[in-house]
């Protein structure tokens, strides 16, 4: 603190010797828009040595001697010469339509040049964002910025995307980036409430380097949303309203051969049964047929037996979705405000899914002389009513000779009831639509305050205050189901026909067998978020040299609590309440509190406009690192006694060759930056609490008034430490063909140390999982951005963008000498993980043996059908061991193409995106195998096959041999092979059977609007412009062919292991509608 | 600090949360962890019959039977052991609270080693060490039964301890006594086939010092009939709604042929009023055949750790094997059964016909006293499948054929869990080899016919 004290005074004295024979001009300089101009340049007139730039909203001061005049001069806007008056000179600059001079919000809404920035960041427009109406930020991001992955992992009314920034680099901690919201850290939740339209623009900061002044919060790197703001002009008002349709767009792959049936015979016919779930009964041929069992009074569910077409698709509903937003924005000399409402109502694809969402936002700033005060405030409320059924799963347990969407009627129809329908094991889904849903409601509120106190042109001091308050409420329930005697089979235990395949049982499998007895559970929780930033900007120009100083302090408490209440049965049916049930309530009770407090320093070097070096370094306290008390051991804990701090640092550079060497300045070579940075940051995300050996209430207890506690499962290491990215970063930029076309590319490499693993241990220990720092993962990659303007004239203006990143990451150790650590799987047929030598997320699967030399299939001559390996885990040489090597399961390739075309008052755009190099795992694709709807079970037709390509061991000769007569038996080939979990080496067992490549194309976004001209609504008088767009999105997606199933970005995890999409993520939607934007 | 997960506990509460989640284990009837009525042939599934047929693997069985003993018992128990000094001020309710805490322990290990054989022991319960290496089972044992007499030594009867923590015996030092004198007699009778010396001085001195003498001595732990502190055969079987077991066709068979009169309180009445089981391994009709009697499913009915019934046999057979414990092998086998009949709500009349009938008659019974006793205690243990389990093993009585769809012969250990073989490969492996390969037909040291 001395240090900078007496720097301080240095600067001071500085500027007290230019104290003589001078006046100070202060002043705003803004454009004939009204909007502040930027870094413009103020020079004393016919002194160039006396200049001075303006900051970032527009301010300047500069001393010129008396009886000067001043020139301001701003890429963009005419010169202007002006004499100086006392008090804040309000100058307007008028713009010619060059390239103007643009801001890029940094860290902590720090305002910079992009001249000086010396890492990757990108910025998207809010225009841009919301030219596909995207339901969140997140969706309209996806496939616009290098480096930035967005994976649309659901379609579900309300879901949050996964959010990641080069890459994976943490194994088992935090990858997806920060959000900042206005300059405050926010949860990553804000993303999938935030209103789009009232967004200004978005700038990703990519490595680490950007994010430090976050501390290890920004180690993945950041997502700067600022939002819109009023401006000094007269009042705005902005009336935007838009529909939205979601459609299903296209679902699996469906056989259309074989109706209901399982493994009851040798023959499809004897395996025909019409209340299964399964599909492997004999072909279709027409006839009519019972379903499932007769009603009390002998009647039947008589259908054809064949298939219904699109009989799968009818059951979605077409979602709508529609939004409308009101906006006011303006103010005077001194103020601004900005006040938008909204509201969104969607109906989901999901029959009877619900969300609405209304949001408020308010925000303010005034400015009295040296102050600058703002407040900014949104109050969001959302409602969502989902089923928790898994709609799709049922769906696809209907045979597809049921007309499922004629079944709706559960409460009048006996065949859709419970009671009376054909499935014998799940039940009808409209049923389960009703009776199994969740009903939740969120109130946000983000707000902060702001305090600017500038007491000359090269100091700055900024107070933020901000708080995120989370307050949730949700309710779970099954209803209760009482089955009839009748169906239960207590009534009458006879024969339905003479034909024994209708004969299995008399009652309905399900009533008897799983009775559905309701239960609620419903919970509130709330979380808090304070956090405070002060930060002291010093700017100042000595000769050739500028500085620009902050130095700031944050702090952070962030607290959360829940409660919830659970019943496990519903006694009267209807009421769900806790206290409507019999036993005791579940109960539990969540508390958590965290503090954090963070000192930072950042400077930044220029010289001669050219050249810049900037560093920054954070130093953080948190509380998760504290730890009172004693280890397991019985020792006190060395953090008992000391502070515990972990440094984030990083330093950069860049360099504008361009202006450096004059002479490199051309036609073609407009701009050329150079730009190198390191930096050390990392997470600390370890949770509260984490160092702490806990206790819980044993299962069964309290046992009357007895209480039994127990050691929890998870041992805490109490020496845990951060986990440390150590990243490496270069860059170039430039500007060809007379600023027509812009280039971005930069490369990177993360060396990830220190990473905390939740390390399996034996349990003989007491434990199951021990939390360790240990493995390394190295993280590297490219990204290059190429945007422009192709065509221009008078009425035309073409502009395309196109964006690539390559990125790949290696695990380079585990703990302890392990091969690997799972992060997902399904069974132990596909597990996905971290695996030594390999990028993470990996997928192996169990797969069919094959003959290492030749690469065929290895068959069981006694059957004709392939065996599965079984062998010891050897990825050198997979053939027979158990586990296949897949690949990695998020892209390595990641190309978004963007187009822009406007033709007087039409504007036409679109954007599409292309990822590859990975795979994914159809755990949706193994349930339709059992279920038998899979296209891919019918391979062969489900008739006796010569497996293609296989060969067997021949006993005489001991070497494989080319296998051509051997056919697969007739009870495998038409259900043991494709759909019974019990055969062990079938299909359901082959998880290799399920993978696909993860590659596709597909069209993002795209929109045609069209500008009222002014002389239609001149006359309207009170409006100044509108516009009517008609927008799609997902429009169209282009799959390989070995993908059967579904959109390879849906998982079912937002967490690290991604890469297995299941029935919960429902088929992919897509959506078109139009918009009305009115300004007056 | 968490304020929901207290980062200290009381030991007390350790300890009774290790004793009700052991008894919960042993006596569970879910098919993800104790499948043993199914494995000895007292219940049947319906219509998964996966269990009854020795799939272990598929629902990790082998796994979770370990995760329990040793995390969720051993740990706690080792923890309880940690913070008794601390916790309690006088020092010989100190020692009686870690001696019993020590014999809770020893019983618990007891299951383990007789489950999977050489088990992580020397270096296991510590976390310094994860991933630990397997210590040979006899050893092990060896180590146990010195453990139980130092246990015993130190049990001060007129010193307090755990009181209503221990829903067992509420903290009576001389019923714990008694109870560590009984398992000792019944850990020395286990190794009886391997190392007769051995046995022979651990029964003849746990007997000295007194074992169970009546029912009113059975070690037997309380469920209360609200949840969830109830009998975890009435959450599975009554609770749950399901309809997964009915009784297996053997012990029926048998017990009818014996006009035993504990048939009523075993089993309910089949669809035809009379008592019929499903075959072992194969799906049986649930409404058919007779089902677990009400007053076994019942959410208050408690779960026995070791019976008077139990002793009694060990005793019969002692005096068969030439041991020193007084009276005659008839004498004991003929109080075991009384027992057993009492226990379960029978009377000294109905004890008396039963026994008198020539088929039961110790004298005239047929088979050596290996089948005598065997099929006896197979019939007295029923619900306590894991014992019989044991018994079985050591006996080879009932004679018992494998599940129609059997994955395997009937199982002489468990295989250990998957986990081990995944994260504590070397140790594992050195394991496996150790005790002849991890199968489930390879015979513990102490199986020897």
């Amino acid at each position: 603190m001395r240090k900078i004290a007496s720097l301080l005074t240095v600067l001071m004295l500085l500027c007290a010797f230019a104290f003589a024979q001078t006046r100070t001009v202060n002043g705003q300089i803004k454009n004939d828009k009204g909007e502040t101009v930027p870094f413009a340049t103020v020079v004393e007139t016919g002194n160039t040595k006396n200049a001075t730039k303006a900051d970032a909203d527009g301010f300047f001061s500069l001393k010129i001697k008396e009886g000067s005049t001043i020139t301001i001069s701003a890429a963009g806007h005419e010169d202007k010469t002006v004499a100086p008056s006392s008090g804040v000179m309000n100058i307007v600059l008028v713009t010619t339509g060059a390239m103007k001079e643009v801001v890029v919000t940094t860290a902590l809404g720090i305002k910079r040049r992009p001249k000086e920035v010396g890492y990757a960041n990108t910025t998207v427009k809010g225009d841009q964002l919301t030219a596909g109406k995207a339901p969140n930020v997140g969706a309209a991001l996806s496939g616009k910025v290098a480096g930035l992955t967005i994976y649309n992992t659901n379609q579900a009314v309300n879901s949050t995307p996964r959010i990641v920034l080069r890459g994976n680099r943490s194994i088992t901690g935090e990858n997806q980036a920060l959000i900042v919201l206005d300059g405050v850290a926010v949860p990553s939740n804000t993303i999938s409430y935030l209103n789009p339209n009232d967004i200004e623009s978005v700038t990703v900061l990519k490595g680490g380097e950007g994010g430090i002044l976050y501390g290890s919060e920004g180690a993945n790197g950041v997502l700067l949303i600022t939002t819109k703001k009023g401006n000094n002009a007269k009042p705005q008002i902005s009336v935007s309203s838009s529909v939205n349709l979601d459609q299903i767009a296209y679902l699996p792959k469906f056989q259309k051969e074989f109706g209901s049936g399982s493994g009851y015979g040798f023959t499809w016919y004897d395996n025909f049964r019409p209340f299964e779930n399964q599909q492997y009964g004999d072909p279709y041929d027409g006839s009519i047929r019972g379903a499932g069992r007769k009603s009390p009074d002998g009647k039947w569910l008589e259908l054809p037996y064949q298939f219904v077409p699109n009989v799968r698709k009818k059951i979605w509903d077409v979602g709508v979705t529609t939004q409308n937003d009101v906006s006011i924005s303006g103010g005077d000399a001194n103020s601004t405000y900005y006040l938008s409402l909204s509201s969104a109502n969607v109906h989901g694809v999901v029959p009877k899914d619900e969300y609405h969402r209304n949001s408020v936002r308010f925000n303010s700033s005034k400015t009295y002389g040296k102050f600058k005060a703002s407040f900014d405030g949104t109050f969001t409320t959302d409602h969502s009513q989902r089923t928790n059924a898994d709609f799709y799963f049922y769906a696809l347990n209907t045979p597809g000779w049921i007309p499922l969407d004629k079944l709706k009627d559960w409460r009048n129809n006996y065949f859709a009831n419970p009671n009376g329908y054909f499935n014998d094991y799940y039940n009808n889904p409209w049923f389960e639509l009703d009776n199994n849903r969740n009903d939740g409601r969120n109130n946000y509120f983000n707000g902060n305050f702001t305090l600017d106190f500038k007491p000359t042109s090269w100091l700055d001091v900024f107070f933020r205050a901000a708080d995120a308050v989370t307050n949730s409420s949700g309710k779970s329930w099954t209803n209760r189901f009482d089955y009839t005697d009748y169906a239960k089979g207590l009534l009458a235990d006879k024969p339905i026909t003479e034909d024994p395949r209708y004969n299995d049982y008399s009652y309905v499998w399900r009533a008897r067998n799983s009775p559905i007895v309701g239960g609620v559970s419903d919970g509130m929780s709330y979380g808090n978020r304070f956090n405070t930033d002060l930060l002291i900007t010093l700017n100042k120009t000595f000769g050739d040299f500028t500085t620009k100083l902050i130095l700031g302090n944050n702090m952070q408490q962030r607290t959360s609590n829940s409660v919830n209440v659970s019943s496990s049965n519903v006694i009267i049916p209807d009421l769900f309440n806790v206290s409507n049930r019999s036993g005791e309530p579940g109960a539990s009770e969540g508390n958590t509190t965290l503090h954090k407090v963070g000192n930072y320093a950042d400077l930044t070097l220029g010289y001669k406009d050219y050249l810049f070096v900037h560093g920054s370094v954070r130093v953080d306290m948190s509380s998760a690192f504290f730890f009172h008390g004693k280890n397991v051991a019985g020792e006190d804990s060395t953090r008992a006694t000391k502070l515990y701090t972990y440094p984030w640092y990083g330093g950069d550079v860049s360099i504008i060759l361009t202006e450096a060497v004059p002479s490199l300045k051309n036609d073609i070579l407009n701009y050329l930056k150079l730009r190198a940075g390191w930096n050390r940051n990392g997470n600390d995300n370890l949770g509260v609490y984490s160092l702490v050996p806990t206790f819980s209430p044993g299962g069964g207890f309290p046992y009357g008034s007895t209480v039994g506690v127990t050691v929890n499962n998870t041992f805490p290491d109490p020496n845990l430490q951060p986990e440390f990215f150590y990243t490496t970063e270069a860059g170039f930029e430039a500007t060809l063909w007379k600023n027509r076309i812009n280039v971005d590319f930069s490369w990177y490499n993360t060396k990830a140390n220190n990473q905390v693993m939740q390390q399996q241990v034996s349990s003989a220990t007491g434990y199951t999982v021990i939390n360790l720092n240990a493995a390394k993962v190295n993280n590297n990659g490219i990204e290059a951005e190429v945007r422009g303007t192709v065509y221009k004239n008078k009425d035309w203006t073409v502009d395309l963008n196109a964006n690539y990143s390559y990125n790949t990451n290696k695990v380079v150790s585990l703990i302890g000498g392990l091969d690997r650590i799972q992060l997902n799987g399904d069974g132990s047929r596909a597990q996905i993980f971290a695996q030594v030598g390999k990028p993470f997320p990996y997928l192996v699967t169990t797969h069919f043996q094959y003959d290492s030399v030749t690469g065929k299939t290895i068959i069981d001559p006694n059957n004709g059908w392939p065996l599965l390996a079984t062998g010891a885990v050897n990825f050198n040489n997979p053939a027979l061991s158990s586990l296949l090597p897949q690949g990695t399961t998020t892209p390595k390739h990641d190309l978004g193409l963007g187009f822009r075309a406007s033709y007087k008052m039409l504007t036409l755009a679109a954007s599409a995106e292309y990822r590859g190099g990975y795979v994914v795992y159809s755990a949706l694709g193994n349930t339709m195998s059992f279920t038998g709807s899979s296209a891919k079970t019918t391979l062969y037709h489900r008739q006796p096959f010569v497996w293609p390509n296989s060969v067997y061991y021949d006993n005489s000769t001991s070497k494989y041999v080319d296998n051509t007569s051997i056919a697969v038996r007739e009870d495998i080939a038409n259900y043991l092979g494709w759909g019974d979990y019990g055969f062990s080496n079938g299909t359901l067992a082959n998880g290799d059977f399920f993978v696909s490549s993860g590659a596709f194309w597909k069209i993002r976004d795209a929109s045609l609007t069209f500008n009222f001209p002014q002389r239609w609504i001149s006359k309207l008088k009170v409006v100044r412009t509108a516009s009517l767009a008609v927008f799609g999105r997902n429009l169209y997606t282009w799959l390989p062919k070995d993908n059967y199933w579904t959109d390879p970005e849906f998982s079912n995890t937002t967490g690290n292991g991604v890469g297995i999409n299941v029935t919960g993520n429902t088929p992919p939607a897509r959506q078109y509608g139009a918009t009305l934007n009115v300004n007056f | 600090m968490d304020p929901k997960n207290p980062s200290t506990a009381p030991s007390y509460a350790l300890f009774t949360n290790a004793q009700h989640t052991l008894m919960n284990t042993l006596t569970s009837s879910n098919v993800n962890l104790n499948i043993f009525r199914l494995i000895v042939q007292y219940w049947q599934e319906t219509t998964y019959t996966d269990e009854s047929n020795y799939d272990l693997s598929t629902r990790a069985i082998n796994d979770a039977v370990w995760n329990s003993l040793y995390r969720d018992v051993l740990r706690d128990l080792q923890e309880a052991k940690n913070l008794i000094p601390k916790d309690v001020g006088d020092a010989t309710t100190q020692k009686n609270e870690l001696a019993i805490t020590d014999i809770m322990a020893v019983v618990t290990w007891y299951y383990l080693v007789t489950t999977y054989g050489n088990i992580p022991y020397s270096e296991a319960l510590d976390i310094n060490n994860p991933f630990p290496k397997y210590d040979d089972a006899k050893t092990i044992y060896y180590d146990l039964l010195n453990r139980l007499n130092t246990d015993i030594t130190n049990l001060t009867t007129s010193g307090g301890s755990f009181g209503g923590a221990d829903i067992i015996y509420g903290g009576d030092i001389a019923a714990w006594k008694k109870f560590a004198n009984s398992f000792k007699l019944k850990m020395g009778m286990t190794i009886a086939d391997d190392d007769n010396t051995k046995a022979k001085t651990t029964v003849e001195s746990a007997v000295a010092a007194g074992v169970f003498t009546s029912n009113a001595d059975n070690a037997v732990f309380h469920y209360i009939s609200t949840p969830p502190n109830t009998n975890p055969i009435w959450v599975d079987l009554v609770q749950s709604g399901r309809k997964d077991f009915v009784a297996a066709s053997t012990i029926v068979n048998t017990m009818k042929a014996l006009n035993d009169p504990r048939l009523d309180n075993y089993f309910t009445l089949d669809a035809n009023g009379g008592y019929t089981g499903g075959n072992p391994g194969a799906s049986s009709n649930y409404a058919t055949f007779s089902k677990p009697d009400e007053t076994i499913t019942a959410p208050d009915f408690p779960a026995t750790l070791l019976s008077y019934a139990e002793v009694e046999f060990f005793l019969a057979e002692a005096v068969e094997r030439g041991y020193s414990v007084g009276g005659t092998a008839q004498q004991h086998y003929n109080n075991a059964v009384t027992a057993s009949i009492l226990e379960w709500g029978g009377t000294l009349a109905e004890a008396a016909a039963y026994l008198a009938q020539p088929s039961v008659n110790y004298l005239t019974a047929p088979g050596t006293w290996r089948q005598k006793i065997g099929i006896q205690k197979w019939i007295a243990l029923y619900n306590r499948g894991w014992d019989e389990w044991i018994e079985w093993r050591r006996l080879d009585y009932p004679q018992l054929s494998p599940a129609i769809d059997a994955v395997s012969a009937i199982p002489l250990r468990y295989p250990y869990p998957v986990n081990e073989q995944n994260v504590n490969r070397a140790n594992y492996e050195a394991a496996s080899t150790a005790i002849g390969g991890d199968l489930v037909t390879t015979k513990l040291w102490w199986d020897k016919y």
